[in-house]
């Protein structure tokens, strides 16, 4: 039923917003995330060339970068693909934390709309406040990683960077290995894949793993030993220890042994299987150092990926 | 450019990009402005999305500086200059390639500097916000930024004023343009503040500022000047903006000598000290405010003669120099357009002085500043504190 409200946040629901949210992989249909990943190669392709580039002008769009926790690469990476783009960017500096939540995101997010900012892209400790102040807001709201939720941006540029080496999504066998409850890296990976009929095995200590009723557990994710994820997946996507999120103490020496992508381990790994990481790593602690750059390492492709999948998204939401 | 007319010359600017303006610009005044080695430096450049600040930002740039913008984002709300501003700023960056940051002080402005400002009218005051700003936003929360942040070694900014080093380190100087001196504004920069601090535009006035911004094609080249206190809306008259903060607040108005009522007030912060114009009292000699007194909520008015007054106190006193001891002759600013007057200043404790005119001087309002001057030349600021 439509209210008539003196509020007008009760009014701009029903406002149809023309701009395009990115805030979950969840809710992007399959045609949808293929049309990103079809940009995204281009842009891939086109990343180095000038003939790409649109110019600048003063009365170019305007995209925000509002990051509450800190990422110097996720932020960059936006900030390239935006500038790439030909867009301007107000990178919003935060310096009290109390600006993420509720009304006062919806007021600050407000007031950059007003200043004719067409895209917000929000890096939140919170988890579900996207969600809340996306559908009253007219710019775009970019998801550049929400607590451990979702960061869905570095779900297409994995996905982006497996269909480029593998040249397919479907059937294709990926291991995450590590820290998966506490990774929103892990989380749109996930949904992502499932997408795709891809199988998922989860490997990792037994308390940082889903619960079985977590929903992120489907038909195409399976628990497994680490060793086994190593033998059987085409790509092994080591995580790395999320510190931050919770208290672990004198975690990381057993951890290499136990769950790291050690060269033994890499050993066991299929000759045509690939590494991928999201990085930051930790050399040593989830992986080790020599195999960051190793031949079958696709971790910098990630990195280049990820400009590229961000103008996609970009080039998408407005 | 001839270096035996200054007291010293800074090496430092040698490293400056050999045809840049500011490698090029002859100070009339003979004095050398300061610039750090642009080889050992991080420019973080204050921008307001104005002029000054963009041509600061360019002439910095041109010079070889490594630069960074920032724009304190300090209020916000619909058609807001801050707002603009920021976009502005951002535009300005983009174009001439250098990245930009919008710091958010909503909250350090809105719970110091603006609650400050309704507390000194509240008590009969008449404050003057933007040099706490100066003090406690630009030259605190946004150079503190800069530095911890950004890895930069100074703040720049548009303002007009100027820094000299000698043999016993960095004075601040009245700029070259004298209609837009800002160094009133400034006294309360620390030293420490102040080897932080750049002003590029000290010897360039306004009209050439302009041209530069033109040549450089700015987009903000042909925007118009900001005046006014920041915070109250366009549109809306400081009285306004004070009635629907503090509320009415009637009271009378009374006639210092005799004591008798001569009419009513509705709020005293409509007020100041020396104020002629909208008294409402018909009396056969023009009457100005005399004095304030927020305990019994009077404002008091008299004739001009009762205005004159020949020494002030001030507090929270800050020196940039302190060369001239306890007890010193200089001349003495008691407000933004009033012209500096030959004064003794007593330096009292730790934070206070007090200022003995030789010629008395109207109306020393509560709130206000007074900045120091050196006598003999007029154009070093010693320092200054707040008039209580």
């Amino acid at each position: 039923m439509l209210k008539t409200s003196e509020d007008p946040k009760q009014e701009k629901c029903f406002v149809k917003k023309k701009r395009k949210d990115l805030i979950s992989l969840k809710d992007l249909n399959v045609n949808e995330i293929l049309g990103l990943l079809e940009r995204g190669d281009y842009w891939s392709d086109h990343l180095n060339s000038r003939f790409s580039i649109i110019p600048r002008t003063v009365d170019n769009p305007i995209v925000s970068n509002l990051f509450f926790e800190s990422s110097t690469r996720t932020r960059f990476s936006f900030e390239v693909a935006a500038k790439k783009l030909g867009f301007h960017v107000l990178n919003f500096e935060p310096q009290n934390s109390s600006v993420q939540k509720g009304e006062t995101l919806y007021d600050t997010l407000r007031t950059l709309e007003s200043m004719g900012t067409n895209a917000a892209i929000i890096r939140t400790s919170e988890e579900n406040i996207l969600q809340e102040v996306a559908p009253l807001l007219e710019l775009a709201v970019i998801n550049a990683g929400a607590g451990a939720n979702e960061h869905p941006t570095q779900g297409l540029l994995d996905i982006l960077t497996m269909r480029q080496h593998f040249g397919k999504l479907n059937g294709l066998k990926v291991a995450i290995i590590g820290d998966i409850k506490h990774s929103r890296v892990a989380n749109s990976n996930i949904i992502a894949l499932g997408k795709f009929d891809a199988k998922v095995f989860l490997a990792g200590p037994e308390n940082l793993l889903p619960s079985d009723d977590s929903e992120l557990i489907g038909p195409h994710t399976q628990k497994v030993p680490v060793d086994y994820a190593v033998q059987e997946a085409d790509v092994v996507m080591m995580l790395r220890l999320q510190r931050e999120r919770h208290a672990l103490s004198n975690v990381a020496d057993n951890y290499f042994r136990d769950y790291g992508l050690s060269r033994e381990r890499f050993n066991l790994m299929q000759n045509h299987a690939m590494i991928m990481h999201p990085a930051p790593f930790n050399r040593g602690v989830e992986i080790d150092g020599d195999l960051v750059e190793h031949p079958r390492s696709l971790i910098y492709k990630q990195v280049s990926n990820g400009v590229a999948v961000r103008m996609a998204v970009l080039e998408r939401a407005l | 450019m001839s270096a035996t007319n200054t007291n010293t010359f800074n090496r430092e600017r040698l490293y400056l990009q050999e045809n840049s303006i500011l490698a090029n610009l002859k100070p009339s005044d003979g004095k050398i402005n300061f610039l750090p080695n642009p080889k050992k430096s991080k420019i973080a450049v204050a921008m307001s999305g104005g002029v000054d600040s963009s041509v600061a930002l360019y002439l910095l740039k041109e010079a070889g500086y490594d630069v960074v913008g920032i724009t304190a984002w300090i209020i916000s709300g619909s058609g807001r200059c801050c707002d603009n501003g920021v976009v502005d700023a951002v535009k300005v960056c983009d174009q001439l390639g250098v990245e930009h940051h919008a710091i958010d002080l909503r909250k350090d402005f809105a719970e110091g500097i603006i609650k400050e400002f309704h507390e000194s009218y509240a008590q009969g005051e008449t404050p003057i916000p933007c040099i706490s700003c100066n003090n406690d936003i630009k030259w605190g929360s946004l150079l503190s930024y800069s530095l911890a942040k950004l890895g930069a070694t100074h703040l720049a900014s548009g303002h007009y004023a100027k820094i000299v080093q000698d043999e016993n380190g960095l004075h601040l100087y009245r700029p070259l343009e004298e209609n837009k001196d800002q160094s009133y504004m400034l006294w309360g920069l620390t030293p420490q503040q102040l080897s932080a601090t750049v002003f590029p535009l000290a010897d360039l006035d306004k009209s050439e500022v302009r041209k530069i911004a033109n040549l450089a094609e700015l987009c903000v080249a042909s925007k118009p000047e900001s005046q006014d206190i920041c915070f109250v809306s366009n549109g809306m008259t400081n009285s306004d903006y004070l009635l629907k903060i503090l509320g009415e607040k009637p009271g009378d108005i009374v006639e210092t000598d005799t004591g008798k009522i001569l009419g009513k007030h509705k709020g005293s912060f409509n007020y100041t000290y020396g104020q002629r114009k909208g008294l409402g009292i018909a009396h056969p000699e023009p009457l100005y405010v005399v004095k304030i007194d927020s305990k019994s909520n009077t404002v008091f008015v008299g004739t001009k003669n009762k205005l004159a007054g020949q020494t002030a106190k001030a507090k929270n006193r800050n020196l940039i120099n302190d060369y001239l001891g306890v007890d010193f002759k200089a001349l003495v600013k008691i407000r933004y357009n009033s012209d500096p007057t030959p004064a003794q200043v007593k330096l009292i404790g730790d934070h206070e002085l007090e200022v003995e005119f030789y010629e008395p001087v109207t109306a020393i309002t509560p709130g206000q500043a007074l900045a120091i001057y050196d006598l003999e030349s007029g154009l070093e600021l010693i320092g200054g504190a707040w008039i209580c």
